[in-house]
């Protein structure tokens, strides 16, 4: 195992070789630059300033030679500096991450809560109203886009219940409640469509395993439904939706900036929106690799932990 | 300019000095705290990212610093200059001196006394290439800034500089940041200025909180023990946090909000502040078909500027102009002012001049747009403009700062776009008009133009001056150089009830916190 945990670090590199590059040409496609957005419409907009302040931030050396540049700062764990917050990229993701990471655990947490009960629920009552009442509300999580989720509850939990503040963040070391009070409003939402997904995967495998031979060995032992179903069933139902839960986890690493600018949570997705908007370079990049090194990292986690539950899966 | 100087060498008589001086001023807006403590919420937008004054382009940063740092003199809503951290000035009879006279016994945050080195410091590096300031081009005319005596700062001018005063009382421009501070700080992290406000901390994408300045030269205020921005950038969730009490004030520049607002129970509008931001259309006026002077006075003539104040702003706002109403005396008024050439709706009219410059056939023109007021402005125009025969394909830019990038350097496409509040009619229409400025908005040659320009930027006879920026406005309109749909306040306000004595002004500055108060019992 520990061979193929290694080999698959190493298969980390080029991944993430591939995303700085892509990161950085990326970025470096939106139209328009820092210097617009530091000298707005201005007379010192012009050709001397611009070449300055691109001088002084090294955007004037060749594309090839920057991009070198950075990667090697990054190699020795240098993240750079933004270009206009006065702070460094790694402190500026160090402490969001955290409050993206809560938001994102939290979501699970929901999502696992809403999705796994329903999902057997729905496959051990096929055909009846609850199935179908089930998997209504999962084709509406999966259908409506999580920003209009959001701004649902955002807009109208302010008319209806003016009393409820669904908006803003208090670190959970100030106000522990508080903090859990508003981070349940996103979390909800994230939660229901990712639920509405698992759901849908618990419904189908444990309506397979239900199916096995082992399960109508179980009945006939005269095994309680409980039993049949908790005990026996689900063990091997479960290990599908296992894989999905890992994947909606590296989703939510980084999926949660739209929702993060709705609910204005100063988390990790806050920091790219305004600095693609700024076309703060460095911030840019930096949160995205951080981003994908850890999605890559959860992948590795989660096929280990799947391989750990299911004695079928072999590491090779 | 009368001055009275004193020379105080005991600190406790210049405090009271700067105490008496203070009132006079102090009764305009408020005669005393109605009640004292409580911090004031406003969710505010965007993200400032940089709180250091003088280095950005960015206006809503200075909203923040604002509160933190002071300038040399205020201006007052009819556009007269008030003392601020300056008590008194006056020019040189050949205009090309001015001497300030500093109040004495004004604390920085870290504790040293304000005096002429700070404000010597302040321009000498705003005007230093490698500090990059935007307006650096702004303080050309100056040659020198230096400090006579403690009390005593003059400024040497190269010409007559008419915008002076203006700029001096803009934290925008000319935020005053001490000499021994500011070099050696991050201003995100910790901040000293002489303002009613203390920078407590910014965190980025969430709040910037500020703590009242207990040495604040105005006695007895600040009255609030406190002021936080949240950083909230979607003004339905702004909307929300009031709604729901988490916000005291919000301000909004859609005014498709203005019915949701005023239905959130006690809770009132801030009465408005003047006009002071216009939706500005550039076109290219050496190549293509907006060359023709025709085809620009026809499109002007073709624009129902009514229907789109109407629908675009829910009427809350008035025909457009470069200088509009807002920035007295200099502004253009509706109703006040004699009608501008090719402002009156005439489709039959336009259609004819279109002929006559040969688009009897039609014309196809391209817009471009950003921001959403821009886009519905866009959308109500081609409707407009079909009816001349005008073809207008809209181009929605994804972002602004691409926008305004296309819109310097403005080829053969229009662009609308929302042009901001600036401290002086010279810094308002120079950079945009002038035929060597690097920013000119539509190729514009004029030397007539250049000439009231000119003469703009050196009177110093306010009356002769804005007879000058009226006769541009006039201009402007008949060769319809630009095009302007509207302009409006720079924002709409809705306050809790409790929250007293607060007042819009034109540039959307929340300098009024000073003198707010909180009629709640906590």
């Amino acid at each position: 195992m520990l061979r193929y945990i290694i080999r698959r670090l190493f298969l980390l590199i080029p991944v993430l070789l591939g995303v700085t590059f892509l990161t950085f040409a990326l970025v470096r496609l939106i139209p328009g630059d820092i210097v617009t957005r530091m000298m707005g419409v201005t007379d010192a907009n012009n050709p001397q300033t611009r070449a300055l302040v691109l001088h002084e931030l090294g955007l004037d050396r060749p594309l090839l030679e920057q991009y070198v540049w950075w990667l090697g700062r990054l190699l020795r764990g240098d993240f750079g500096y933004s270009f206009l917050r006065h702070s460094s990229v790694l402190s500026e993701i160090l402490r969001r991450f955290p409050i993206s990471l809560e938001l994102g655990a939290f979501s699970m947490l929901i999502a696992m809560l809403i999705g796994i009960p329903l999902g057997v629920l729905s496959a051990v009552k096929r055909g009846r109203v609850l199935d179908y009442a089930a998997r209504l509300f999962s084709l509406f999580g999966i259908s409506a886009p999580n920003f209009f989720v959001g701004t649902l509850i955002v807009v109208f939990g302010a008319i209806w219940f003016p009393g409820i503040t669904t908006l803003g963040y208090v670190p959970f070391h100030q106000a522990p409640l508080q903090n859990l009070e508003r981070m349940f409003w996103p979390a909800l939402t994230l939660g229901i469509g990712i639920g509405a997904i698992l759901l849908r995967y618990t419904r189908s495998s444990v309506l397979e395993v239900l199916g096995e031979d082992y399960v109508r060995t179980a009945e006939a032992k005269g095994l309680s439904p409980f039993s049949v179903i908790f005990v026996h069933a689900l063990k091997n139902a479960l290990i599908p939706v296992i894989t999905a839960i890992s994947v909606w986890t590296a989703f939510l690493i980084g999926g949660t900036v739209l929702l993060e600018q709705v609910f204005t949570i100063p988390g990790v997705g806050r920091l790219i929106l305004s600095a693609i908007q700024d076309r703060d370079y460095p911030i840019i990049q930096g949160t995205v690799v951080f981003l994908s090194f850890c999605v890559a990292l959860t992948m590795l986690v989660s096929d280990i932990l799947v391989a750990l539950v299911d004695p079928r899966v072999k590491f090779t | 300019m009368p001055h009275n100087r004193s020379i105080v060498a005991n600190l406790a008589i210049a405090l009271l000095a700067t105490g008496l001086a203070g009132i006079g001023f102090q009764a305009k807006a408020a005669p005393h705290c109605g009640a004292h403590g409580g911090t004031l919420t406003i969710p505010f937008a965007p993200d400032p990212a940089d709180l250091t004054p003088g280095k950005n382009a960015e206006y809503a940063p200075s909203l923040i610093f604002d509160e933190i740092y002071d300038t040399l003199l205020r201006r007052a809503p009819d556009g007269k200059f008030e003392p601020d951290l300056a008590t008194s000035w006056e020019y040189s009879p050949d205009h090309k001196t001015l001497t300030l006279h500093l109040r004495q016994g004004v604390m920085f945050h870290h504790g040293r006394e304000f005096e002429a080195k700070d404000v010597v410091y302040t321009f000498d590096r705003l005007r230093d290439p490698e500090f990059k300031s935007p307006w650096i081009s702004q303080f050309k005319s100056i040659e020198k800034v230096e400090a006579v005596d403690k009390y005593t700062v003059k400024f040497a001018l190269k010409e007559p500089f008419a915008p002076l005063l203006s700029l001096l009382a803009t934290p925008w421009y000319t935020a005053i940041v001490p000499y021994d501070f500011t070099p050696a700080h991050n201003l995100n992290k910790q901040a000293s200025g002489t303002g009613p406000f203390m920078l407590v901390e910014y965190v980025p994408d969430d709040h910037v909180t500020l703590k009242a300045n207990p040495h604040y030269w105005e006695k007895g205020y600040p009255c609030l023990d406190g002021v936080r921005f949240n950083i909230v950038t979607d003004p339905q969730a702004q909307i929300s946090a009031f709604r729901q009490g988490s916000a005291d004030m919000v301000a909004l520049e859609d005014p498709k909000f203005i019915p949701i607002l005023k239905r959130v129970p006690d809770s009132s509008m801030v009465p408005p502040a003047g006009p002071v931001n216009e939706s500005g259309l550039a076109m290219n006026t050496v190549e293509g078909p907006t060359a023709d002077i025709r085809v620009r006075r026809a499109l002007s003539m073709g624009m129902d500027r009514e229907a789109i104040i109407k629908t675009v702003l829910f009427g809350y706002g008035q025909l457009g102009t470069k200088i509009p109403c807002g920035e007295a005396p200099y502004g253009w008024c509706e109703g006040k002012d004699p009608p501008l050439p090719y402002y009156k709706y005439d489709p039959e009219a336009a259609k004819k001049l279109l002929a006559e410059a040969g688009y009897a056939k039609g014309l196809a023109l391209t817009m471009q747009v950003s921001l959403p007021l821009d886009v519905q402005t866009a959308e109500i125009l081609a409707e407009q403009w079909k009816k001349i025969g005008v073809n207008l394909s809209i181009q929605r830019i994804a972002d602004f700062n691409t926008q305004l990038d296309n819109y310097i350097h403005v080829k053969d496409q229009t662009s609308i776009v929302t042009l901001v509040w600036q401290p002086d009619p010279h810094s308002d229409v120079y950079q945009i008009y002038y035929s060597t400025s690097g920013i000119n908005l539509g190729k514009f040659k004029d030397k007539d133009l250049d000439a009231l320009l000119d003469a703009g930027k050196v009177e110093t006879d306010i009356d002769k001056r804005v007879q000058i920026y009226k006769k541009i406005q006039t201009l402007v309109a008949d060769k319809a150089y630009m095009l302007y749909p509207f302009t409006k306040p720079y924002n709409w306000l809705f306050e809790k009830d409790y929250v007293k004595d607060y007042k819009a002004v034109p540039s959307g500055s929340y300098a009024a916190l000073r003198y707010t108060w909180l009629d709640k019992k906590k």
